[in-house]
């Protein structure tokens, strides 16, 4: 509860500046809409589902009957929107009394913590994506075996991948080890995309464009992707990551100084955040008091519908 | 004849306020019903159907009456998310069949209920709720009479009935809960409600 004895300072005219941190620190720039999908939703929960197309259409011989296959329907993901609310209260006396409307701004601190309760969660959907971030599969985010719908076939058919899978059936989007960000690690997981395969095995248009860094590591990312010649060598060799178009951004919501990410332009990855209400603030006075309680909410909810078009790396 | 009774549920406040209801993690394999008066399980600190014996200010106690029925959890708290997270489970805890070749995912029912393993309880403490609920005497239906009111509120427990699995004000006992008036919405008679606040040495305070 805001009251004159805990904000004596804006009863008095004549205070030069007051340095309000939520007016005048400017807040970074939005990030989680640059990496996810961002959606509206008009219900409790959003439910997708998997689905995977037919194995590797075959020679048909002569006179011979035609061999049917079946689309396969895999689970589901259910992105369950929560609720985020925060409120101050403060006197009719310390609103009436306040010099400088200080305490009429209050709904703009409300709204910095808003914003940065979106940031925080979405982020925490790639922070966590090594452990209880779980995709549509069933496992983690980032995993080394993420499990196709076509099971072993889709290994079996799908071109070249015999080095770069951990398990038949599987294919991964995380390197085992993990993998520091430097110039081999990037070719990895580039390797990793370029052979990406569907839930059939059969190779889908995906291509990393955005590596994704904690603040710490942007002077290596400018190194490796920024050097003309191969960076940390003196055989003057051209740095081959040129030619991948890469760009990195700084996401300063990452909690690890280590952790590493990759992604394809929106349109070919899920990852996905729900907006179920927009920010939004209201205010009443209290009758008994006349005091004011402001209220600022908002609901949504973030995650991955599948791991296709993701990759990661927690560090060594 | 005996007692069948109805959920209880949270009628009115003494301060006019809103009853006091929060979401707890749910303990694992619960079962039961909305209205059950619940407690907290001192190892892991999940919600629990109370016991119906132990009538303590401390653990073990009733702390409140569930809003929702359990969602026999595999584990407690599953999925539920943690500050800055989003819900980490399934979002559901109803699935069926299984997924070819992806022996971790799930099929939910499209519209199945949704479950963020959590449980919402209406709070005992403070003595502010009154809530309703059926009125019986050791498994059988009782007569409200207004002359239990006499020396300011009857006291009275609770116990679940041995049909609907529902709990009923049980006048066989005398240490959960004052009733504190009679139901109007009932017609006098053999299985009516009665409105009731838990005593404050019979639950833990939240």
């Amino acid at each position: 509860m805001l009251v004159r004895g805990s904000f004596a300072q804006v009863l008095a005219p004549g205070v030069h500046h007051w340095f309000v941190h939520f007016l005048d620190l400017q807040m970074r720039r939005e990030e989680y809409s640059t990496i996810f999908n961002v959606e509206t939703s008009a219900q409790s929960f959003e439910d997708e589902i998997e689905a995977a197309g037919v194995g590797v259409m075959p020679e048909k011989p002569e006179a011979d009957a035609v061999l049917y296959d079946d689309m396969v329907q895999g689970g589901t993901k259910r992105y369950l929107h929560l609720s985020y609310a925060i409120g101050s209260r403060a006197s009719w006396e310390l609103i009436e009394d306040d010099q400088y409307g200080l305490i009429r701004q209050v709904p703009k601190a409300h709204v910095r913590s808003a914003q940065f309760a979106r940031e925080i969660v979405s982020a925490n959907v790639l922070n966590l994506g090594f452990s209880t971030i779980l995709t549509i599969d069933g496992v983690s985010l980032f995993n080394t075996q993420h499990p196709l719908l076509g099971g072993a076939t889709a290994t079996n058919v799908a071109p070249g991948i015999a080095n770069v899978i951990f398990a038949s059936g599987t294919y991964p989007n995380r390197p085992s080890p993990d993998v520091d960000l430097s110039f081999t690690g990037v070719q990895l997981m580039i390797n990793q995309f370029e052979r990406m395969p569907d839930s059939q095995g059969l190779p889908v248009r995906v291509k990393p464009t955005t590596i994704l860094i904690p603040p710490e590591l942007k002077f290596i990312a400018r190194e490796i992707l920024g050097s003309p010649g191969k960076p940390y060598t003196a055989d003057n060799e051209l740095n081959a990551l040129l030619g991948e178009d890469l760009k990195f951004q700084v996401v300063h919501y990452f909690t690890s100084q280590s952790a590493w990410f990759a992604v394809a332009d929106k349109e070919y990855h899920q990852l996905k955040f729900f907006e179920r209400h927009p920010i939004d603030s209201d205010y009443d006075d209290d009758f008994d008091t006349r005091s004011t309680k402001i209220i600022t909410f908002q609901r949504f909810s973030a995650g991955a519908t599948s791991w296709v078009g993701t990759w990661g790396s927690n560090g060594p | 004849m005996a007692i069948t009774a109805v959920p209880i549920q949270p009628v009115k406040t003494v301060s006019g306020n809103q009853p006091a209801a929060r979401r707890f993690i749910e303990d694992a394999t619960q079962t039961f019903k909305l209205g059950t008066p619940v407690a907290i399980a001192a190892a892991d600190g999940g919600i629990i159907a109370w016991n119906g014996t132990t009538v303590l200010t401390g653990n073990g106690a009733v702390v409140g009456i569930s809003y929702e029925a359990a969602s026999n959890l595999a584990s407690t708290g599953l999925g539920a998310p943690q500050p800055n997270q989003p819900v980490t489970g399934l979002g559901a805890a109803v699935t069926f069949g299984s997924v070819p070749n992806e022996a971790s995912a799930k099929n939910i029912p499209h519209g199945a209920p949704l479950n963020d393993g959590r449980v919402g309880i209406f709070l005992a403490a403070f003595q502010d709720t009154i809530f309703s609920a059926t009125l019986g005497n050791n498994g059988n239906t009782a007569n409200w009479a207004d002359s239990l009111l006499s020396t300011g509120g009857a006291l009275a427990g609770l116990t679940i009935d041995s049909g609907a699995n529902f709990w009923y004000v049980d006048l066989n006992k005398t240490n959960e809960v004052r009733i504190v008036g009679r139901d109007l919405r009932d017609p006098i008679g053999a299985g009516n409600r009665v409105l009731f606040q838990f005593l404050s040495t019979a639950i833990q305070q939240l």
